[in-house]
């Protein structure tokens, strides 16, 4: 398992002849900046949630100071891919919920639809119809071998931006003279830009709301951190009302019309009529009202159709299918396991694939088939013998590792990806720069917050 | 369990399907779907239908997924009781009823053509190794029409109609393992036949209009999608293929799609089990026009 350090080229210095910051730079320096940074993420309560025996327990999310640079040319790619892929999948949702012409084209079994848990039936109606299902995109990037391949598309709710937000203004608040040098592409645009997209969505007069599930929510500082930066309320499921004639904000005894909703819900608990009929945080006819086109809600219910795992392998064939363009974006190998002699040929390689439940985030359940303990196979084999459409195999890629920060100063070289934030307006629009995950060590695979994994800054060449 | 009607006896009939529902403490409000509109179909005319909730509600219609209306009730008033009336005048007018045959689909075209949602296990059908016995015990051969008739016809020799045996709530697997129902299991049970023999089936619910004047009752069956595009009607729980006098009030993948009244409310405590009652009468058309007329006559003498 001991792996090869990538060798010195890797940080050699950027086109221009740009340095990275810090990587050459004393043991001692480096880690004076990253205790002064994890402190400032203290301070500043940069929090997520992380669930210790069952309860989450809200802690500052680890942070990395060495930021990873990406090229100007290859970001521009990056851009076009991102938007190309958001696109696609947009066109698929709304195709979905309306004509399926996919489905009758054969180019997408029907049971990722009608089969789906996260198909609605009462989402159909004319607002599944509208450009736009997706407002936020939250794209997970691997770099392999110097080429970009997506891993996972996410739709329902992805969480990062604000924490790729605090990172850069960490950096800006303790080492002012790094971002000279290399003037990294802001950021700071993405609540506007987000909030411009929701008021697109609906130019109704009433307001516009951030709808958090609350404190226990592992993203909560996000919550409060966006709603703060657009300027909006963050109201609980109780503030809410909704019948089929719109929404409803409670205040002060009196019901204020909301026109717009950035939730931040898992959708199938937004109704509990509409979605799960066990959701206690639900708002009932909400999804009544937003069929109508009475209230926005970003993103749509409907979205989670188009990041089931299960579709990840057919969204090369969206592309072509919708936009009759070549995909831009590699993915790797998924394989769904439902077919015994795939789930026969993908156990007796185990080794090479990582093994994920079509409906899960943050990395849970995930195995890693190098590093499964003979427990964790077991278990694998046995829940698909159970259920062997509930999780996908996908080939397990040697990621790029970047420069971190040990406790000691030195360097050490940590599996990272990016998760890319694409905002839907009329076009979509990618954030410069997004949150680059860091596995919190250098075995670890897995890079999700919620896994213990920590953040580093991402500058985009400007 | 009225027989099927002598061919030719159509009409107008009433259908008033009382609904009371008892919360322990008071809801400050509550929100409800209410499907309990008959379809128009096939030798069934919707010739009136009136919603009557108590409290007053503010109420929407609009069409499902599956093509069923549905009516959307909101009521802001704290209430202790929520009354759902739904009456409904139809014309039946039966045909000849010339028994035709559901065409088998080619496996291939079936899983392209969204019809396919019907033959994907739903929430209240998923797949189960006992409906594959089952299958094998009833000697059912996969896409042929006649198995399916038969097994409709035959399913009540191996499960017995016991009112009261079994709940909503009660699952496929239950009701396999103890071989006794009411009209909904045995819905759900064909329904699995069905789609383990590779057709598309349906949930219907509905009422089924008695032969003579009487209690009336909610009913449930099942309707196989034909390769045409057609959906054919088969009745296990009474042994038959439906008439024009099975009036479908919604259909779905299984029961779950279908619940005449599914709400929540903002309350305390949990709510009882609903009174439920359905009352059908046949209308008398010269009656009608008289009492309409009657009903105008008194809004003039008001005026």
């Amino acid at each position: 398992m001991v792996q090869a350090l990538p060798d010195q080229s890797v940080i050699a210095p950027l086109r221009g002849g740009i340095q990275a910051p810090l990587t050459v730079a004393a043991a001692a320096e480096r880690k004076r900046l990253a205790d002064q940074t994890t402190a400032w993420f203290a301070r500043n309560e940069v929090h997520f949630g992380v669930s210790v025996a069952g309860e989450v327990v809200q802690r500052p999310i680890p942070y990395d100071p060495l930021p990873r640079i990406v090229d100007s040319i290859e970001w521009a790619w990056l851009e076009r891919a991102l938007a190309q892929r958001v696109r696609a999948l947009d066109e698929f949702i709304r195709d979905s919920y309306g004509d399926a012409r996919i489905l009758r084209a054969g180019l997408v079994p029907p049971s990722l639809v009608y089969g789906s848990s996260s198909w609605f039936r009462s989402c159909r109606g004319p607002a599944a119809l509208r450009p736009g299902q997706v407002c936020i995109a939250g794209v997970d990037l691997v770099r392999v071998a110097g080429r970009w391949l997506v891993l996972e598309d996410n739709l329902r709710v992805p969480s990062g931006a604000s924490y790729a937000l605090a990172s850069r203004r960490a950096l800006a608040d303790l080492a002012p003279e790094l971002l000279a040098g290399v003037h990294p592409r802001a950021l700071g645009d993405y609540p506007r830009r987000l909030l411009a997209a929701l008021e697109h969505r609906s130019a109704d007069k009433g307001l516009t709301v951030l709808l958090s599930p609350g404190p226990a929510n592992a993203a909560y500082y996000e919550h409060c951190e966006l709603a703060r930066l657009m300027g909006i309320p963050v109201v609980l499921a109780g503030d809410l009302v909704a019948s089929h004639r719109g929404c409803w904000l409670r205040r002060d005894g009196a019901n204020v019309p909301v026109a717009r909703i950035y939730h931040r819900y898992s959708p199938e608990f937004l109704d509990p009529l509409g979605g799960r009929d066990d959701s206690l945080i639900g708002i009932p006819f909400l999804f009544a009202a937003w069929r109508q086109g009475r209230v926005v809600l970003a993103n749509a219910p409907t979205c989670g159709v188009a990041d089931d795992k299960r579709l990840f392998p057919y969204v090369p064939s969206l592309i072509r299918y919708y936009l009759g363009e070549q995909p831009m974006l590699e993915q790797p190998l998924t394989i769904e396991l439902e077919n015994l002699s795939n789930r026969r040929s993908v156990l007796a390689r185990f080794d090479d694939y990582v093994f994920k439940p079509v409906n899960g985030s943050g990395g849970k359940g995930i195995v890693f088939g190098p590093v499964a303990s003979g427990e964790e196979r077991a278990a694998i084999s046995a829940a698909l013998e159970r259920a062997p459409g509930a999780m996908v195999a996908q080939s397990l890629l040697e990621i790029e590792r970047l420069p971190c920060v040990a406790s000691s100063g030195d360097l050490e070289w940590r599996r990272c990806d990016l998760r890319a934030f694409v905002v839907v307006d009329v076009d979509p629009w990618v954030m410069p720069g997004g949150l680059t995950r860091v596995a919190p060590g250098t075995d670890e695979w897995i890079v999700n917050s919620s896994a213990g994994g920590g953040v580093k800054d991402t500058w985009v060449e400007s | 369990m009225a027989a099927t009607h002598p061919i030719g006896r159509g009409g107008q009939y009433e259908i008033v399907h009382d609904s009371i529902h008892h919360y322990e403490s008071n809801a400050s409000r509550s929100r409800n779907e209410v499907r309990l509109q008959p379809l128009p179909r096939n030798g069934v005319r919707l010739e009136r239908f009136l919603l009557e909730v108590t409290p007053a509600a503010e109420m929407d219609a609009q069409v499902d997924h599956f093509g069923n209306p549905t009516w959307l009730v909101s009521v802001e008033a704290p209430h202790s009781e929520l009354r759902v009336t739904a009456r409904s005048q139809v014309s039946i007018s039966p045909s000849d009823g010339i028994a035709t045959a559901a065409l088998p689909w080619d496996p291939d075209l079936l899983s392209r053509n969204p019809t396919v949602e019907f033959q994907l296990p739903s929430p209240r059908v998923p797949e189960l190794p006992a409906i594959k016995a089952l299958a094998r015990e009833m000697g059912l051969r996969e896409g042929d029409w006649e198995s399916l008739r038969r097994a409709n016809r035959d399913l009540r020799l191996r499960f017995e109609y016991l009112p009261g045996s079994t709940v909503v709530s009660s699952t496929l697997e239950e009701i396999l393992e103890r071989r006794v129902g009411v009209c909904q299991d045995f819905a759900h049970v064909l329904i699995a036949l069905a789609r383990h023999l590779g057709w598309p089936a349906r949930y219907v619910s509905g009422y089924l209009v008695p032969e003579a004047e009487s209690e009336g009752y909610s009913h449930a069956w099942v309707e196989i999608g034909s390769s045409d595009g057609s959906w054919l009607g088969l009745d296990p729980t009474h042994k038959a293929e439906t008439t024009e006098w099975h009036v479908a009030v919604a259909v779905g993948r299984d029961y779950s799609d279908v619940s005449p009244l599914r709400g929540v409310f903002v309350s305390d405590s949990p709510g009882a089990p609903p009174e439920v009652s359905v009352r059908i009468a046949a209308v008398d058309p010269f009656e009608l026009r008289r009492q309409l007329h009657a009903a105008k006559q008194t809004l003039q003498d008001q005026q």
